[in-house]
């Protein structure tokens, strides 16, 4: 098959750009150096959420609406259901810097429509009976889910596989070759590979793709590490979040997801202590019964963050054809789907339909000139 | 859903007097039982057998490896579920529920008190109190260098040298078997050496972190060890070979078998198939026989016990030779058949086991059709050899290196059994099964050499000392090769695994969903795991691992060292979350 699109990462930026191409009846190949999530979507906690703890900037709000609809009807079009948990989230605050927090995010989703409730101790608790005493308030948030990641992600590539998609496993991409603007090839450890376009959605590793290509793509890897638990009965259908950036969900198999907060030390996939401790007292402490659950497994992943944490989607400087998908950081799961959507349309109309003019590389050379 | 019988009594005491006799509560039954049996011993005596069902899919399950590896046998003890029921304990007056799919938790419990924490510094740290830790304990005693020991287990002793409960009390030792008098010793030697050896038991080193800190916990406390050396002697757990039925309550490790029998001295069950390779069924064997069960067969998927072409490496070691003929004749004797060439084909039974299945295979262990060979039975005991328990070496990101001979893959070690990562060794059957007599050989050097690289002895007092070790291991490696070469594993055994067979027994995964995943995405496991959660279990991959790694080999053709391994992640068993909700650990 030839392909006119060569994408680059089978994770979950690049399964939806490849599903949402093949809609459009664009020939794909997605090109992935070593299986299906391998890299941060492998770790991930994969809650979709409007708003949120970070609060969604400005210019990804219709993003994020648009993206949280479109996940949530994607099962349609999937063999397997991707293990979708309604249940809303519940943001906990447990002293009173933290009900200030809390507001916030609460007028943030207003903001955005989203008609959540501030909840005292008691009322939280009636709501969440899994909740301790030591719970001061908390801000409900209805529309947020969660979803087993690997389903979404194989369900994104499968339906694209059904259209006019291939996927090659064990192909990394070592260079981007760039001819008169125009791509020349993809080189990889097995051979050329040729496209008219290509889309970088290799997560943290993008930058590493450009070597002949002279851009910097100012994205880091930001280590999130988490804890699963042992199964049991279903507990609870909300995601719970508290300060700095740690949460937990209950996934549909019944092992409870403990994570994650963030942290800068490279591609360093080692467990620390430190961190782990850190992010399961809070939890112990507002959802008791985790202290007598077990963990069965810590993991680390690492979340393609850019300089300004807003996503990069769109053409590179010299090369209108070499799409970057990349640097979701945080929330790379919930805009995965106008992701893919919009690189479609960039490939196929040239045009999106939301717009992100925010989203280009150029913002940073910007920066780079003063 | 669950029987409770309360007339049987599987308990025979050969030699030994029991513990205390207590009563406990099986599902609301009182129960009798005695100071130091597990749970699943005292289930088992009572001819509870189906202890389980677990949650997907909802089928019965029982007493399977009997040595905490499986998490087959969770029971729920007053309101904490999923306690594994063969390493536990009983206490006086326990209530103990049978788990139908989940344990449940309730809503109301409460946070337990949160774990202590302690941090420390020592020069040897010794994984393992088998044969293989605790000569390597002595060995580096002897030079005065402080050793601390730590075991899993409520005794040391390890596997072979496991010892009874700490409160049943030896009448006649004689009955016990020469192992156990040799376990025994080594312990009292250990023990000589007290003022330079600590024994740690009912301790777990559950991870490593910044490469070399070991994390322990031990009494709901969690500990935190720098060493200077660390000895690696987790030993070895069984191959699981997986049959239809093989998941029934009744069918068990032949170790797990003979951990009932041996250390808790009670009949794993009445009527008994073995199936499987190699000298260890035939050691249970024997003990069964001793313990009065009836065993309808022992199936051996080797043609020929002693082949001729090893018979120099062989006679070598006539100490052991003799032994292996003595188990042979003693089958003889009582007319248990011994069927050569044949492998387990298949087990059948609603509740518990009822019938086995043995076909014979020819020289390139293809099924011979017309063969099968059906057995009413009550028990099934699967021994198709030892695989090296390597997580730690894993976790200390040791080279590792599959071995053809044995089927599985161990650690790669040099003359010292230092592995490739300074500072690191390894001994005993965590190092590449290869017995007791190796394991204590390997042991001692690794004592020696450890103790050098921790600064209490010379390395060439270690030289030294390491020497006569050194001839009696190389005469023992022979044996044991030859030995290997006879009953070696080979991924076609593994080929006639049905699509509706379960591989992974923690999360029920079939060989037909592995195999369509497999299909859709790639040859590595990693991607098997994510597609199909097999590995994302207890066990983490540990009983399923093996038989993925041999369905890639033996049915996708990809050799042995392109295959990459499930990513070795903490902990080494589950933990409980408020281990990590500790004070006075810097966060
Ligand atoms: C602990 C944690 C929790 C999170 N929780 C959430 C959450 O609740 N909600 C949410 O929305 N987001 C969450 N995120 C963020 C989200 O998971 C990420 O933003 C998202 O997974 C990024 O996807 P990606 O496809 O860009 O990158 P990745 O998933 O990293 O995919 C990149 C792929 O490219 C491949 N690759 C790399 N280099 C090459 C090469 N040279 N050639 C070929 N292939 C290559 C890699 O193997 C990998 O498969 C979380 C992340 C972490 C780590
Ligand atoms: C089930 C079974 C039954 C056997 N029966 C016989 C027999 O009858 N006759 C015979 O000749 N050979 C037998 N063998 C083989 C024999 O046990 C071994 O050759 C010998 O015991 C190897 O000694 P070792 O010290 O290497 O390992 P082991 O004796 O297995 O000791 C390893 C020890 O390490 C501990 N450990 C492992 N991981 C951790 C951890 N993370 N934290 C703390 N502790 C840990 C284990 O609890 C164990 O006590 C048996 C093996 C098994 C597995
Ligand atoms: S058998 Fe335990 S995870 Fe597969």
């Amino acid at each position: 098959m030839k392909a006119d699109v060569i994408i680059i990462g089978a994770g979950v930026i690049g399964t939806a750009c490849a599903y949402y191409l093949s809609r459009r009846g664009i020939r794909v190949l997605v090109l992935e150096r070593s299986h299906l999530c391998a890299g941060a979507t492998g770790a991930t906690a994969a809650i979709i959420s409007v708003g949120g703890t970070s609060g969604t900037p400005e210019p990804l709000r219709p993003f994020n609406m648009e993206s949280h609809r479109l996940i949530e009807n994607l099962e349609q079009d999937f063999e397997k259901p991707m293990e979708m948990i309604r249940g809303g989230s519940l943001f906990v605050a447990l002293n009173e810097q933290e009900v200030q927090e809390i507001r916030s995010y609460y007028e943030h989703a207003r903001l955005m429509g989203i008609d959540g409730k501030l909840l005292d101790g008691s009322e939280a608790r009636r709501l969440e009976p899994l909740l301790s005493p030591c719970v001061a308030a908390a801000f409900y948030n209805p529309v947020s889910y969660h979803v087993n990641p690997f389903r979404l992600c194989a369900g994104y590539l499968d339906a694209a596989a059904q259209r006019c998609g291939k996927v090659e496993y064990g192909v990394e991409v070592q260079d981007i070759i760039v001819q008169k603007g125009r791509i020349d090839r993809v080189v990889t450890n097995r051979g050329d590979f040729h496209a008219e376009w290509v889309v970088a959605a290799a997560g943290a590793w993008t930058p590493q793709l450009f070597k002949s290509v002279d851009i910097a793509v100012p994205i880091v890897p930001a280590r999130g590490q988490a804890i699963l638990t042992e199964a049991c009965d279903r507990l609870t259908n909300l995601s719970l979040s508290f300060s700095n950036h740690v949460y937990l969900r209950q996934t549909e198999s019944g092992n409870f997801y403990l994570g994650s907060q963030t942290e800068f030390a490279g591609f360093e996939d080692r467990i620390t202590f430190e961190k782990m401790a850190a992010f399961t007292d809070v939890p112990a402490r507002a959802v008791p019964i985790l202290g007598r659950l077990r963990a069965i497994r810590f993991f680390a992943g690492f979340r393609p963050i850019s300089g300004d944490e807003l996503p990069i989607i769109g053409p590179i400087p010299g090369c209108p054809k070499i799409i970057i998908a990349s640097g979701h950081g945080k929330t790379g799961m919930r805009y995965s789907a106008s992701t893919g959507k919009a690189v479609s349309e960039l490939i196929a109309d040239g045009t999106t339909e939301l717009s992100i003019e925010a989203f280009q590389l150029k913002r940073f050379q910007k920066n780079k000139q003063k | 859903m669950f029987e409770i019988p309360t007339h049987l009594n599987k308990r025979f005491e050969a030699g030994v007097a029991r513990g205390k006799a207590i009563a406990v509560k099986i599902n609301g039954v009182n129960i009798r039982a005695h100071e130091g049996e597990s749970i699943g011993a005292v289930l088992t005596a009572s001819g509870v057998r189906k202890i389980r069902y677990a949650p997907h899919p909802h089928d019965p399950r029982g007493l399977y490896c009997g040595m905490g590896s499986c998490y087959g046998c969770l029971v729920t003890v007053g309101g904490q579920p999923n306690i594994r029921a063969c390493v536990t304990p009983v206490e006086s007056g326990m209530e103990i529920t049978l788990q139908d799919g989940f344990g449940k938790f309730t809503v109301e419990s409460t946070m337990p008190v949160p774990a202590e924490s302690e941090q420390f510094q020592i020069p040897l740290v010794i994984v393992g109190g088998g044969p293989a830790g605790l000569s390597a304990a002595i060995a580096a005693a002897r030079f005065g260098i402080q050793v601390l020991v730590i075991d899993e287990n409520c005794v040391a002793g390890g596997q072979i040298y496991r010892q009874l409960p700490p409160a049943f009390k030896v009448e006649q030792a004689s009955k016990l078997g020469a192992d156990y008098a040799d376990g025994r010793m080594l312990l009292k030697q250990a023990a000589d050496l007290s003022q330079f050896i600590t024994i740690w038991n009912d301790a777990l080193v559950w991870s490593v972190f910044e490469s070399n800190q070991l994390a322990v916990e031990r009494n709901n406390k969690l500990i935190l060890i720098h060493a200077k050396a660390v000895i690696v002697a987790t030993g070895a757990y069984e191959r699981p070979f997986p049959v239809e039925g093989w998941t029934l309550p009744g069918v068990m490790t032949v170790g797990g078998a003979q951990t009932l029998l041996k250390s808790q001295r009670i009949l794993p069950g009445n009527r008994v198939l073995l199936a499987g390779t190699g000298p260890l069924q035939l050691v249970v064997a024997d003990q069964m026989l001793d313990a009065g069960m009836k065993i309808v067969a022992v199936a051996e998927s080797v043609s020929h016990l002693i082949r001729g072409s090893y018979i120099f490496d062989l006679i070598r070691q006539p100490g052991l030779m003799f032994q292996g003929l003595k188990y042979l004749m003693r089958l003889k004797r009582e007319s248990v058949p011994l069927l050569k060439s044949s492998v387990l084909a298949g087990i059948e039974g609603r509740e518990s086991v009822v019938v086995a299945v043995v076909e014979r295979i020819d020289d390139r262990l293809n099924r011979v059709p017309g063969t099968r060979q059906v057995f009413e039975v009550d028990t099934v005991c699967i021994g198709y050899g030892l695989i090296p328990n390597t997580w730690l070496t894993h976790m200390l990101g040791c080279r590792h290196e599959y071995d053809a001979l044995t089927g599985c893959w161990a650690p790669v070690s040099g003359n010292n059994m230092e592995t490739d990562k300074p500072g690191i060794f390894v001994a005993g059957d965590g190092a590449g099964v290869a017995g007791v007599l190796v394991a204590t050989c390997e042991g001692a050097i690794a004592g020696l050499f450890a103790g050098a690289h921790a600064g209490g002895i010379s390395t060439a007092d270690a030289e030294r000392a390491a020497r006569p070790v050194r001839k009696k291991l190389s005469a023992l490696r022979k044996f044991r090769h030859a030995m290997d070469r006879i009953y070696m594993i080979e991924p076609d055994l593994y080929s006639d695994i049905s699509d509706d067979t379960i591989i992974c027994r923690c999360e029920g995964v079939t060989a037909g969903e592995i195999r369509d995943s497999i299909r859709k995405g790639t040859l590595n496991p990693n991607d098997i795991k994510k597609r199909t959660r097999a590995g994302m279990g207890y066990c983490q991959g540990t009983n399923c691992f093996p038989t993925i790694a041999m369905i890639l080999m033996n049915e996708f053709d990809v050799v042995p060292e392109a295959l990459p391994w499930m990513t070795t992640r903490p902990p080494a068993r589950p933990i409980p979350l408020s281990l990590l909700v500790t004070p006075g650990v810097q966060k």
